[in-house]
């Protein structure tokens, strides 16, 4: 059997993931201090990607970085950068996707603590980086974990997209999803069940690490939730 | 010496704040509402006035003419939260390590941390979390942790509003102590009368958004000047002045006559622990000596009694306890003179 869908999705996850994290926390983080508008605007369009068909999200990137595209072609001829048809290109399908997830648990994390923290570190003389880093974020930990955890979930299960963006070439875009949906068209059941197995093992062993951390955060965070 | 007289508007709601401390602790009283968190988190930077004027010591922190207004960081105000506002994730010490001032070096701070552990009796806690610290223990931490920087001015925001009655009379004494020590400008905000009368030595009423000239406290106490003060103060029977006339002044609200001239008082005042009661002996201006109201008791208990003027039974007056009478008695509700207050209208 032919491992590599199943390399190549946990790679593109980990590092849609990755990239979801930082953005996500710094997006719900910077968010908070805009003006009431320009939040709402903003809320808005970073959240589309979880109303919208992933589809639609592909179509709107191959009408962007596609070689064909402006801007796709610009960065095949400035750089050699091709982002269709490639497996990194799913990278970029799929943290678009999973992007929402982080962002609204990292912004949800962010609006349950307590105001008074913050203002009383400023009035501490406390930098606005050491409240980032050293009482935001550690107070918020459960909760940034599960958003994680829910975006790798997400990255992982990502076809729509990323069918789109990287079609489906085996041993070089070929990802479990993609993989699934082509064995079954080629009449190959016995070993698109393998694969389905495969993908329900993953998503139970999700499910539970984010039961287990959620139900460890929501136990350290009682006591202190003043 | 703190000096403030700004102005912030909210929506519909007005801040007006002119208030001047020295070396003191000065209650800022009102109801909940009244704008005195407001005013604590203007003064410590927290929030930005609209116009006015902000100095401490002659430092100014903020001229909404000179478009002056100094960051919370660098005011090195210490402001205690009304829940304290410990760090979750930091045990006692770190909290505390948090409080001194940047340019501490870390020697000095943490030979001042174990002083400070000493002083507010927290050897044995400091690696605890605040989670796992009781609301008095959670208090001490967080008045250490604002001392850490040594600061002029101290903003205490009700700090015993989020504990239980029967902790909160030992942890008063210890905040007395630490005040009589603390030089610098002390703001007790407070909507508790007797707690400000018990810390403070003057008093600044706040009502709606205004502040009212700082006044001492006792005299407050006994001699409120308005309606509302009189509320503020605790008189719990007050009643409008109708009519003044040949030398009485008519109380619609309780159907008395009252003897004195009092033409410039829209309103009197007294007291429950003021008002004794007398069985009944007929008439209603016997010797002449004490305000008198015709009353029927309604209601008696070990605190006070209730009862209503005969000729006013919607209107309720509480008056000293006094269990020789019963409800359905007729009794005489006498005021000594001197603890009746006439109050002038607002301002």
């Amino acid at each position: 059997m032919d491992w590599f869908p199943l390399l190549n999705s946990l790679r593109v996850a980990l590092i849609a993931t990755v990239l979801t994290f930082f953005l996500g926390i710094w997006a719900a983080n910077g968010i908070t201090r805009l003006p009431a508008w320009l939040k709402g605007a903003l809320d808005c369009v970073l959240t589309l990607p979880l109303v919208l068909p992933p589809t639609v999200v592909g179509f709107f990137l191959l009408k962007t970085i596609s070689p064909k595209a402006p801007l796709g072609s610009f960065l095949l001829d400035a750089f050699g950068w091709r982002l269709t048809m490639t497996w990194y290109s799913a990278v970029l399908a799929t943290a678009i996707v999973a992007f929402p997830l982080m962002y609204r648990t990292a912004r949800g994390s962010f609006e349950q603590l307590s105001p008074e923290w913050e203002a009383c570190a400023e009035t501490m003389g406390l930098t606005r980086r050491f409240i980032f880093w050293r009482i935001k974020l550690p107070n918020c930990k459960a909760g940034l974990l599960a958003g994680t955890v829910l975006s790798f979930a997400r990255a992982l299960g990502e076809y729509g997209a990323t069918s789109m963006v990287t079609g489906y070439i085996p041993g070089r875009t070929a990802t479990v999803a993609t993989t699934v949906y082509q064995l079954w068209r080629e009449g190959n059941d016995a070993l698109a069940f393998r694969w389905v197995l495969i993908d329900l093992g993953i998503s139970l062993v999700v499910l539970v690490a984010m039961n287990l951390l959620q139900r460890r955060g929501g136990a350290a965070r009682a006591p202190s939730a003043v | 010496m703190l000096q403030a007289r700004f102005e912030k508007r909210v929506g519909d709601f007005r801040l007006l704040v002119d208030l001047s401390a020295g070396n003191e602790t000065i209650a800022l009283l009102g109801a909940s509402g009244a704008g005195k968190t407001m005013t604590l988190r203007c003064l410590a930077g927290l929030e930005k006035p609209d116009r006015g004027y902000i100095a401490l010591d002659g430092h100014v922190w903020f001229d909404g003419e000179k478009g002056v207004c100094v960051p919370p960081q660098e005011r090195g105000v210490g402001l205690l939260f009304q829940h304290y506002a410990l760090f979750p994730n930091m045990t006692v010490r770190q909290n505390l390590l948090c409080g001194f001032r940047r340019d501490t070096p870390r020697r000095q701070r943490s030979a001042e941390a174990e002083r400070l552990l000493e002083r507010f009796c927290l050897r044995g806690l400091e690696d605890r979390l605040p989670g796992q610290l009781s609301g008095g223990q959670q208090q001490r931490v967080a008045l250490a942790r604002c001392l850490a920087r040594k600061p002029r001015l101290l903003l205490l925001d009700e700090p015993f509003a989020a504990l239980d009655a029967h902790l909160r009379w030992r942890l008063e004494q210890e905040l007395m102590t630490t005040l009589t020590s603390f030089e610098g400008t002390a703001l007790y905000v407070t909507h508790d009368r007797d707690e400000a009368r018990r810390i403070c030595g003057r008093v600044c009423v706040m009502r709606a958004g205004r502040t009212q000239p700082p006044e001492d406290v006792e005299h407050w106490h006994s001699h409120p000047a308005t309606w509302s003060a009189a509320e503020l103060a605790g008189f719990e029977n007050i009643a409008a002045v109708s009519r003044t006339a040949d030398g009485m002044a008519a109380l619609d609200g309780w159907d008395a006559l009252w003897p004195g001239d009092h033409s410039d008082a829209a309103a009197a005042a007294f007291r429950a622990e003021d008002a004794r009661l007398e069985a009944d002996g007929g008439s209603e201006t016997p010797d002449g000596k004490d305000f008198v109201i015709l009353c029927r008791i309604i209601r008696t208990s070990g605190q006070e009694t209730i009862c209503a003027p005969l000729r006013r039974p919607e209107c309720l007056l509480r008056a000293a306890p006094d269990r020789r009478f019963a409800p359905g008695d007729t009794v005489r509700l006498c005021v000594a003179p001197g603890k009746a207050v006439w109050l002038r209208g607002e301002d």
